[in-house]
Parts: C-alpha cells; sequence; structure tokens
C-alpha cells in the first residue's frame, strides 16, 4: 500500500480488543486517512465486518502515512515498518499480558511507537512501569456501543436454556481462561447453587485445557445440571438482557466493556475489585468484593438479584458513566485526530 | 507359586507421590520376599539413588543418542504425528529394554510408564498401578488411553475414586480392577521428634509468631494440586478469623508459568500471611511446621502427603472430591468433619478454623487419622497385601 493507514491487529475475534476496533473504525472512517488497510496477525469472526470497511490482508506490505496497532500483543509488528513512518499502539493489556509480551514487543512500545494508548488508567500505570515515556502516553478509553436487544431474541435465549418464568440467570462473558477467572466462575455458582431458582452459563469461547478443567471442577461440584458453558455467540447482547446478573471473575480487565454493555440491557454487574471493574464498584456502577473471595461475590450477586433498587441503581450509574466516558461518538473523534495527527507531521528517526 | 523375577517401571524418579509409592513397594518386596526386582525409570531424577539402594535400576535414555532420539520423538509427538514418531521410539527403546526379558511380572507404575509396554519383551503378567484420575487420564495421547484399556492383565487402583473411574468411565472389567489404597512408610513419620531448636529457627525466618497457627499445603506448583484454591482458603480463612494464622505450601518449581500465576494471584489478594516454599530436601522438617494439613487439589487420587501428615499427628481439611474424602471418613467421625463439598470454600474455612479454635475436636481428629493410617497404610500392611494379589495373578 501507499499512503493511507495501515491497521495492524493481533486477531478478529469477537473478544473485547477487536470489537473496540472495528466499532472505532466504523465511526470515524470518513475522517480517516485513505486507504484503510488491516492486516489481520490471526483470523477470527469480525474479518467478515473489517472487509466492509477497509482491506483485509495478511499482507500490509509498503509504506503507509500512520500506522494504528490494535492490542500491544501485535507491537513487535512495527519492526517490520520503515522507520519514518508513524505509528500508534493502542493498549488494551494490563500487568499479566504486558508481562507475557516478547522483548521485541515491549521493546516497540518503548521506543518506535510515537503513540502509545492506553485504555485506563491502570494500563498507564503498568506502560509505566515498563519504561513507556510518559510524554507518549495518550488515554484513549475503549468506546462501547449501545447493544440493541430484542424481546424476541432475549425470549429465544432463556428459551434455548429452558427457563421458565421463575427462574434467574446468572450470566458470565469472556474467554473462559485464567485471566479471565473462569476457575473462579465455578466456586461462584457451587455458592450460589443454593438457589433453586438460578441458573448459570458463561458464554465466550473455551480452550481446549481450560475446558477439561472447567468441565472437570463443574462435574466434581456437582453443577452439570446448572452450570451451561455456551460458547463463542454471534451477539452477546441478548445474551446481556436475558440475565439477572452479570459475573465478572476476572483477575486482570484494565477496562471491561462487558458491564456497560449489561448495562445498557438493564442488567447489573457483580465482580471482583480489580483493574477497571474495581473503578466502577468505587463510583456504584457495579458491586464489587476483594479478589479472589468467592463467597463475597456470591453474596454480592444475591444482594443484586434480591434488591431490585439497588440492582436499578447499579445499572443506571454504569449506564451514566458509559454515556459519560465510552461515548463512541465522542471516543472516535479522539481516535481519527490521534491518527491524522501522526500522519500530518509523520516520524523524524533517529 | 510365587514371583521369581519383577520388573517395576516408574515414569520418573521425583519425590512425588507414585513414585514414593513404588519405592516402599519395591523395598519391602526385595526385603520381605525371595522375588527378585528391577527397576526401570523412565526420566531420571533424585529418587533414583533410593531405587539403587533396594534393586537392580536401569535408567533410559542416559547415552546421548538416545536421549536424542528421545528428544526427536516428543518432538513429533508434540507437533500431532500419530505415525513418524514411532521408527524413532523403536531405534531409541528396543536396544535399551532388549535385556529385560524373563520377567514374571511387569509392573507399570502410573499412567506416564504404559508407553513404553509395547518395546518391552513380553512378559508372563502385566499390571498397571493407576494412580490418576479423569482430567490425567483424559489428556493422555488416545493411543495411551487404548493401551490402558488393552496392554495390562490387571490394573490396581490407588482408591475408590480411581477404581470408580476405571470400571465405569473407561469400561475396565470390575473383577480385574483391583483396588489398593496408597501407602507410605509410617514409622519416620509416627516417630518423628521435633527439633526444638531447628523448629524456632524455621519460624523466625518465615517469622512465624509462637501463636501463629500454621495450614499446610505441600505438592507440585500446577492446576491439579490446587495452589489457587490454597490462596482462596487462605483468604477466606483471615476473612472469618482474627487470630494470626499462616498458610504454608512446601514443594513445586517457583519459577514456572503457574508460578508467575500464583504470584499475581498473591499480590492481587494482598495474601501476604500465604507463603510458597518451593521444594524443599527434607519436607519432614518443614511438615513439622504444619497444625492443619489442607489439601485443595482439584483431582488427586490418594496424595502420599496426606498419609504422611495424618501419622505425623496433624488433622486434614479437603473438598469431597478425588480419594482423600476416602481416608478421612474411613479414620472416624471427627477425622471425617474435615471434608466439605468440592469448592465450598467457606465451609472448608469454617472447618479449618474449627480444628485450630477446639483443642479437643483437634486431638480427636489427629489420633482417628494417625492410628488409622498406621493400621491400614502402612507398608507392612498394605504391601502384602498387594503383593499377595499379584503373586495370585502370576499363578
Amino acid at each position: 500500500m501507499t499512503g493511507g493507514l495501515l491497521v495492524i491487529a493481533h486477531e478478529a475475534t469477537r473478544t473485547g480488543s477487536p470489537a473496540v476496533l472495528l466499532r472505532l473504525l466504523m465511526a470515524a472512517r470518513d475522517r480517516l486517512p485513505e486507504p484503510i488497510v488491516v492486516r489481520l496477525l490471526a483470523d477470527g469472526p469480525l474479518a467478515e465486518d473489517l472487509r466492509a470497511i477497509a482491506t483485509v490482508t495478511s499482507d500490509g506490505s509498503g509504506r503507509p502515512d500512520v500506522v494504528l496497532v490494535n492490542s500491544a500483543l501485535a507491537a513487535g509488528e512495527l519492526w517490520r515498518l520503515p522507520k519514518d513512518v508513524p505509528a500508534a499502539v493502542y493498549v488494551h493489556e494490563q500487568a499479566i499480558a504486558l508481562g507475557e509480551l516478547d522483548d521485541s514487543a515491549l521493546l516497540a512500545l518503548r521506543e518506535r511507537a510515537d503513540v502509545v494508548l492506553s485504555v485506563s488508567e491502570a494500563t498507564t500505570a503498568d506502560l509505566l512501569e515498563l519504561g513507556v515515556a510518559r510524554s507518549r502516553i495518550q488515554s484513549l478509553r475503549p468506546a462501547v456501543q449501545r447493544p440493541q436487544p430484542t424481546d424476541a431474541a432475549t425470549d429465544a435465549v432463556r428459551a434455548l436454556l429452558g427457563l421458565s418464568d421463575d427462574q434467574r440467570l446468572v450470566l458470565a462473558c469472556g474467554v473462559a481462561a485464567w485471566r479471565k477467572g473462569a476457575d473462579l466462575f465455578v466456586p461462584t455458582c457451587a455458592r450460589l447453587a443454593e438457589h433453586d431458582d438460578l441458573v448459570f452459563a458463561w458464554v465466550g469461547q473455551r480452550h481446549r485445557t481450560e475446558r477439561r478443567r472447567l468441565d472437570h471442577d463443574t462435574r466434581a461440584a456437582g453443577l452439570d445440571e446448572r452450570v451451561c458453558w455456551i460458547g463463542e455467540v454471534d451477539d452477546t447482547s441478548n445474551w446481556l438482557a436475558a440475565a439477572d446478573v452479570l459475573l465478572m471473575c476476572s483477575r486482570e480487565d484494565p477496562q471491561p466493556l462487558v458491564p456497560f454493555e449489561a448495562a445498557y440491557c438493564g442488567t447489573p454487574t457483580a465482580g471482583f475489585d480489580v483493574g477497571g471493574l474495581g473503578s466502577m464498584g468505587r463510583t456504584g456502577a457495579a458491586v464489587t468484593v476483594p479478589f479472589p473471595d468467592v463467597a463475597g461475590l456470591a453474596t454480592a450477586a444475591e444482594s443484586l438479584l434480591d434488591d431490585t433498587a439497588l440492582a436499578r441503581a447499579t445499572v443506571d450509574a454504569a449506564a451514566a458513566l458509559a454515556d459519560r466516558h465510552h461515548d463512541l461518538t465522542i471516543v472516535a473523534a479522539e481516535f481519527a485526530a490521534v491518527l491524522n495527527g501522526l500522519a500530518a507531521v509523520g516520524r523524524t528517526t533517529e | 507359586m510365587t514371583i521369581r523375577r519383577l520388573l517395576a517401571v516408574s515414569h520418573e524418579a521425583t519425590l512425588t507421590g507414585a513414585p514414593m509409592n513404588l519405592l516402599h513397594l519395591v523395598r519391602w518386596i526385595s526385603e520381605e520376599t525371595s522375588t527378585e526386582v528391577h527397576v526401570l525409570i523412565l526420566r531420571d531424577g533424585p529418587l533414583r539413588h533410593r531405587f539403587e539402594e533396594v534393586a537392580e535400576t536401569t535408567v533410559l535414555d542416559t547415552s546421548p543418542i538416545s536421549a536424542a532420539l528421545g528428544t526427536v520423538q516428543q518432538g513429533l509427538r508434540h507437533l500431532g504425528s500419530s505415525r513418524a514418531w514411532k521408527p524413532f521410539a523403536e531405534l531409541r527403546l528396543r536396544p535399551q529394554l532388549r535385556s529385560l526379558s524373563g520377567f514374571d511380572l511387569v509392573y507399570l507404575n502410573s499412567l506416564g510408564s504404559l508407553s513404553l509396554l509395547p518395546y518391552l519383551p513380553e512378559a508372563r503378567h502385566v499390571a498397571c498401578h493407576v494412580h490418576e484420575l479423569q482430567v490425567a487420564l483424559t489428556t493422555q495421547p488416545d493411543d495411551l488411553q487404548d493401551l490402558l484399556r488393552t496392554g495390562p492383565d490387571v490394573w490396581i487402583a490407588a482408591s475408590h475414586a480411581v477404581r470408580n473411574m476405571l470400571v465405569d468411565e473407561t469400561g475396565l472389567p470390575a473383577d480385574r480392577v483391583l483396588l489398593h489404597h496408597e501407602f507410605i512408610d509410617t514409622a519416620p513419620f509416627v516417630h518423628h521428634r521435633t527439633d526444638a531448636r531447628r523448629a524456632n529457627r524455621m519460624r523466625r525466618e518465615l517469622q512465624l509468631h509462637p501463636e501463629t497457627a500454621v495450614v499446610m499445603g505441600a505438592g507440585t506448583i500446577d492446576w491439579r494440586k490446587g495452589t489457587d484454591l490454597f490462596i482462596q482458603l487462605g483468604t477466606e480463612v483471615r476473612r472469618r478469623t482474627r487470630h494470626p494464622v499462616r498458610f504454608l505450601w512446601v514443594g513445586g518449581d517457583l519459577t514456572g508459568v503457574d508460578a508467575q500465576r500464583l504470584h499475581s494471584d498473591l499480590t492481587r489478594a494482598d495474601a501476604d500471611h500465604v507463603t510458597f516454599l518451593g521444594t524443599k530436601p527434607e519436607p519432614l522438617e518443614w511438615f513439622e511446621l504444619a497444625d492443619v494439613f489442607a489439601l485443595t487439589s482439584h483431582e488427586d487420587p490418594y496424595p502420599l502427603v496426606c498419609l504422611e501428615h495424618a501419622a505425623m499427628g496433624h488433622p486434614i481439611v479437603t473438598y469431597r472430591n478425588g480419594g482423600m474424602p476416602e481416608l478421612l471418613e474411613a479414620a472416624g467421625p471427627e477425622a471425617a468433619l474435615g471434608v466439605v463439598d468440592f469448592l465450598d470454600v467457606g465451609a472448608l474455612a469454617e472447618r479449618t478454623i474449627a480444628l485450630l479454635d477446639s483443642e479437643t475436636l483437634y486431638q480427636q481428629a489427629a489420633a482417628q487419622l494417625r492410628a488409622h493410617v498406621i493400621a491400614e497404610h502402612d507398608v507392612a500392611v498394605a504391601a502384602p497385601q498387594l503383593y499377595e494379589d499379584l503373586t495370585r495373578l502370576s499363578s
């Protein structure tokens, strides 16, 4: 390619950072340098949506005006580009994930990227710890899109789970892996299982090893009939709308968006006081407990299930927070301004 | 009819449960019977010298060529090859195993040693001692799982939980799956006398106040042993009691990915009262610091470390999974109070605190466990029973 915007994305799964990228490209595409080329390092179901707004390739050689690397995981790719092409890396990760970066990615964050976009204060703190200069870090909160669940689709979810009107759904959402605390979901469900009307579901991919372990724990806890591992779905909004409470068991999540999406669907969130959810807890936008107090998390979920006023207040606070800080129109404008600014100024190589 | 020659195969020589159990058995057979025992170790380790003390021992892959062939074989398997690794296995194993012929019984200790069976000279009988449960079994390659069904004449299950899995899920014939709970040499643990000076020094090193109670865990650091659940228990106990309680975990590599995750959990939970000590050459010295032993495994057939702590007079708390509830419930009513539903961390914390708070309960549970382990799980009691079954098979 010659000129325009090259986006390097580590994957196109239906997970947080690829979804945010897609959202921003869609909202800002008329204001971004053209052409837009997306180089995917790994495929995924969002690739099709990306094709609707950009050229998607696995190659991406040439000389763009500006490069955006989506997520720190792909930062090492910057070394393959001409040195004088300006670049931004959008970092959606925090301590554990950043700690697993290879040397090439770390060096790219410290020395090659002109701008490092950070999703949260926690991420900024971790980037500083890694030696990224404060002058190159800019905040860009991830954008939330207001979900549009329909009653019919929500009913279909409840029907799929075989839920009667008097049964309630406790939902978790995300890749069912260690970082997302899928292992902590099972003991929390075990604690809540004394309520016969509760059904538990996790929406999101499960990798092989994790699947075996989670299935083992679920069976050993006698929860085979109560916990449903749904796998990946096209649209989580119907599930969020069908749920009575969202459980966030993450060990680390700099700025989870699912609680905001859940709030827009009327579903409150309970989780651990870590990362972005911890901040939400302090403003009443989620009910949080210290990590890894699974018994406390179960109690928090119970309080949201039983106290409609608390649930309503939590939902309202989360929705207001999303409107204030994660509005797509505002974030997309900031996003476009950063990339256009970089393209205009160019890069001075040493 | 007796077993004239027995080949005992150990997948490794680490200071872990299955090899330790085999060592106890081999020592007893060598000392108490006329059976000639030969030990074959697939992967060398610190226990090799102790095997060598009691039986003629062969360690696999001591030459650079066979080690290199082993690396290629493993590499191809990891790459998903279903056949390409086999010629390398032939080249590597046949020459090393050729001399190991003329055995009445091949005793494969744990699933890890099954892979050798196709390359061993034919023996009259094959027994496989299964020390694994579901996750450990299902993560084995398919061909190994097939070999488990078709290779041995008889299977030894390390607990009821293992036997149930082998019969109900793997479909092995019930009459040939024999139950023999794990056993230890109880004497060093029962007769162990605390060296007060050493204990004080260790407590000082760990900054343990004399009034601080110690809840101990032990084992490798991985998902199966439930180090994550140990931290959960630690934080739950801290929430529920004002008395100082320290959680110490003995064993495990503190440098791998699992350890990194562990440390990140410890930091996030602000659990400075939970300490992972790593591998200790003399774990018994550390065990004596324990007041209560907590087994938090996700999956554990019948861990020897529980038998060791029971023999030392330490009560045990455990989730109801794997084989350990079998020990506690057989030992007596107070000992059995240490069993709670799987993953009910609140209940596990409550039982732990109850044992620390009530001297009567503590003494009763401890006495029941110690008496039961001495009566049922000492090598002098259990090994003859296992040997008798193996002899019956051979005749």
